[in-house]
């Protein structure tokens, strides 16, 4: 009875619609491009206050050697985040990961593809630890992941005695953040590589299918027959592992490891998750959408440094460009 | 329907001879889209009388106390008055200035459990304050005393609320609600998980706010407790006050008749006979806490089996606990003969039994997916590309034909199986979570309330796939809460009451009638399976 009844009234509106309908899509073009439009403007913007420098071929490699690294743990976080849980342990463990396999060689003499085997070992055992705590001890992510997190930094401390290393480091460790392939350093390779294979992994394989299901609605997806807790612990594992290479290539990347180097880097990978989960798919965490904005805070960031501006200014515009962006795609949404 | 709403706008104040009513409703409404959930109801309430409210699910009662809380606004020509003058609710707060205070069947609803005994009694009233800003605990804790005395309820007013037995909780939201001064408190099913005891404490409070002079609405299932506490009676169905009387003046027999109403008897030929197979399903003592206790049945395979009782009777943890989604306390289920571990849904699917969980939206499909990808959900990897041989890599061609052959066979309206499940009507989306099993395959098909929220046509089809089912030999369990359609559907129909199997009907027993007559009689012939029920 009812459905007769609102039929002839949809009907009734569709001339006035089609007005309504050219903002509505303009909206939505916003929210799906929200970070997008943000980065054209923004390198417009800087374009025009310092074209010498800032629209230079040489300026945008740096950027994206800058952001390689970022770029592997943002994309390992996604994995987790897509399960609706966090891992807030990422920053230590990309500090670990560099750390062991430098201390390891210079310290101890290891070769160094052992040395980065025990980093990547290491990385398995701390992504099972926080998997079993929060899949089988069903303990918050949030909290377990800053604790096990804490942890971490011991650990590192155990491996380089707090002293930052600079010496001992094999050649051959050193090519994997500094070896130039086709032109480019190839941290913007293995970024690129990380990120399509973990595309692959979650728009094209039942488990990341099965990972969108839990992150959508655990009870259905636990009542459909998915393992839940199992993939919960393969998303921590996956994510420990993402932050072993970022803290490899950083550690590579300069010849050295410096004490606690990880911290800086966990809550940008969260910006840029977040941030990319306002653009392609909104309201969803998606690869494309978390690389794309890495590059676009490793452009905003080189950008105001060229500016000159205080490192107080800095941080001012950083944050509000990031708010900025997450409010250009609410707009085609309710 | 009902074009009577507004012509009670125009009466003044009440009689000169009878007391004045503390609360009246004057032609109260409430549409839902185009369902009436109340229709002109009329009902006045006086100080110091306690009101039995019954009917079966969904008769009304719960929208009309929450138009008494505020919750929800009347339609237009609704009049709600208060010692004579006319109210507005618009919300909590105003409902609570007019002296209406609330006992929820859910304590979660207005109790903060790490607050103490006497700071929830003085919530939201504000605290007697020392000095300006700090406050006085030591006067609070004596008003909570002094409050609770009155009840007759001697409590620690220092612990915290959370870790107080159930019955003590509600007494502590009845001392809230004295505390206010409430002239009005409505309590909704606060009997339910009580142990006999602890129901005769409460029913001693009810007394004894009666004797206070406040005005109580009591709304209970359990019809001897409201003959045993209720000055009178009231009655509704299908949205409106079908009986008003004193309590004496009714006797259970009867009072069962208004609450069903005339039934009208369906011919017995309606129902086609199918021949019952061999077992499929057998469930032996099965006990989940803190509710269902010692149920055992069996399904056997071309049977539609009726699972029906009012809410809060069992009905969805049994089928739960049979999935594994539940832990069962006791209890050993057999499938084909064989006893199944089903520690888990995963171990139940691969039983071949499947549940259609009661909640569609929290429990049966991710809303962010399409219709493709939520019927593939749970045999995804059937759906491996050939191309790529044995990796996990869904094929997204094979889904799609998944999809859109279960959208035609279902009837399923949508724009297109990439549309969202979150976009569809329920019919659809229910329609959905049914495609996602039927693609599954099953011996054993649970269906939990499947029609809730749906629309005529689209709970007829839903008769249909279940009756399809059975006739190509699965067992089909069906719980509904609207009996006629276990009368229409069902080839057996099993009642539960408090966690038990009551009653056991057949093809020519099964009727509106009958399944609430075993739903609503008294406790006192299975006074074993009550006490067993309770004792966790």
């Amino acid at each position: 009875m009812t459905a007769e009844a609102t039929e002839p009234q949809v009907g009734e509106q569709t001339p006035a619609v089609s007005r309504v309908r050219m903002g509505t899509l303009l909206a939505a073009l916003a929210s799906r491009a929200a970070v997008l439009i943000a980065l054209v403007s923004v390198v417009i913007g800087f374009g025009v206050a310092r074209t010498s420098t800032f629209l230079t071929a040489d300026n945008f490699k740096f950027i994206l050697i800058d952001s390689a690294a970022p770029a592997v743990l943002a994309v390992g976080l996604t994995a987790i985040l897509v399960m609706g849980e966090f891992d807030l342990s990422i920053g230590s463990m990309l500090g670990v990961g560099g750390a062991s396999a430098v201390a390891l060689m210079s310290i101890h003499h290891v070769p160094w593809p052992l040395a980065t085997l025990v980093a990547v070992a290491v990385a398995v055992v701390v992504g099972l630890v926080n998997g079993a705590l929060v899949a089988y001890g069903k303990l918050s992510s949030f909290i377990t992941t800053l604790a096990v997190g804490t942890m971490l930094v011991g650990v590192e401390f155990l491996f380089t005695g707090n002293t930052t290393i600079y010496s001992g480091v094999s050649p051959a460790y050193l090519k994997i953040g500094q070896a130039v392939v086709g032109g480019i350093n190839v941290q913007v390779w293995i970024a690129l590589a990380v990120g399509l294979a973990l595309w692959l992994l979650l728009e094209r394989t039942e488990l990341g299918r099965y990972m969108y299901a839990i992150g959508g609605n655990r009870e259905a997806s636990r009542l459909s027959g998915l393992m839940v807790r199992g993939y919960l612990v393969a998303g921590f594992v996956i994510v420990a592992l993402a932050a072993a290479l970022a803290g490899i290539m950083i550690t590579a990347q300069n010849g050295a490891s410096s004490p606690q180097a990880g911290i800086p880097y966990l809550l940008p990978a969260f910006a840029a998750a977040f941030l990319g989960s306002t653009t392609f798919r909104p309201g969803q965490f998606n690869i494309p959408g978390t690389l794309l904005s890495v590059f676009f805070l490793g452009v905003v960031g080189s950008g105001l440094t060229m500016l000159a501006l205080s490192t107080a200014v800095i941080d001012l515009v950083q944050g509000g460009i990031l708010i900025f962006a997450m409010l250009l795609s609410r707009l085609g949404r309710a | 329907m009902t074009s009577v709403a507004e012509d009670t706008v125009a009466g003044g104040s009440g009689p000169a001879g009878a007391p004045d009513p503390l609360v009246e409703l004057r032609g109260i409404s409430k549409t839902y889209g185009g369902a009436h959930a109340l229709a002109n109801v009329h009902l006045k309430l006086f100080p110091g009388e306690t009101v039995g409210l019954v009917g079966k699910n969904g008769a009304g009662k719960s929208t009309l106390i929450k138009v008494l809380a505020g919750a929800v606004t009347p339609d237009a020509g609704s009049n709600l008055m208060v010692k004579g003058a006319p109210v507005f609710l618009r919300g909590p707060r105003d409902a609570g200035r007019h002296g209406f205070a609330f006992v929820h069947q859910d304590l979660s609803l207005g109790l903060a459990p790490n607050l103490t005994v006497a700071e929830n009694v003085a919530l939201g009233l504000g605290y007697p304050r020392s000095m300006g800003v700090l406050y006085d605990r030591r006067r609070l804790c004596e008003r909570a005393e002094e409050v609770l005395a009155q009840l007759g309820v001697a409590l620690d007013v220092r612990a915290p609320v959370g870790g107080l037995s159930v019955v003590q909780q509600r007494m502590v939201t009845i001392g809230r609600a004295l505390s206010q001064q409430a002239n009005l408190i409505v309590m909704d099913e606060p009997t339910v998980s009580l142990t006999p005891a602890e129901m005769d404490h409460l029913y001693a409070v009810v007394d004894r706010l009666h004797g206070n002079g406040v005005a109580v609405i009591y709304v209970s299932h359990r019809l001897a407790e409201v003959f045993r506490l209720s000055q009178r009676l009231v009655v509704m169905r299908n949205g409106t006050v079908v009986h008003d009387a004193p309590a004496d003046s009714v006797d259970e027999p009867s009072l069962i008749r208004h609450i069903t109403g005339v039934v009208h008897h369906s011919p017995a030929g309606h129902r086609r006979a199918r021949t019952a197979g061999a077992e499929v399903l057998r469930v032996e003592r099965l006990s989940v806490l803190p509710r269902v206790a010692d149920v055992s049945f069996a399904l056997h395979a071309g049977e539609v089996l009726g699972l029906a009782g009012l809410v809060g009777s069992g009905r969805s943890e049994t089928v739960r606990a049979i999935f594994g989604a539940e832990t069962r306390a006791g209890g050993r289920v057999f499938v084909h003969g064989e006893e199944a571990a089903v520690s888990s849904p995963r171990h139940a699917l691969r039983k071949r039994v499947v549940l259609l969980p009661e909640n569609r939206a929290h429990q049966g499909m991710v809303s962010d997916f399409s219709i493709r990808a939520n019927i593939t959900l749970p045999t995804l990897s059937r759906h491996r590309s050939a191309r790529l041989g044995r990796f996990p890599v869904p094929s997204r061609s094979r889904e799609r034909d998944t999809a859109t052959s279960f959208m035609k066979r279902l009837n399923i309206k949508a724009a297109g199986h990439e549309q969202r499940a979150s976009a569809l009507s329920g019919g659809n989306q229910q329609k959905v979570i049914v495609g996602k099993w039927l693609h599954h395959g099953a011996d054993v098909f649970m269906f939990d309330e499947p029609t809730q929220g749906i629309d005529v046509q689209g709970k007829e089809e839903i008769y249909q796939i279940m009756k399809e089912l059975a006739t190509v030999g699965a067992g089909v369990i069906f719980i509904s809460s609207e009996f006629v359609e276990l009368e229409r559907v069902c080839d057996r129909v099993l009642v539960m009451r408090e966690g038990c199997i009551v009653s056991e009907l057949t093809e020519s027993e099964i009727s509106e009638e009958k399944i609430l007559e075993s739903c609503f009689t008294t406790a006192i012939e299975t006074g074993r399976g009550d006490t067993a029920a309770h004792a966790v």
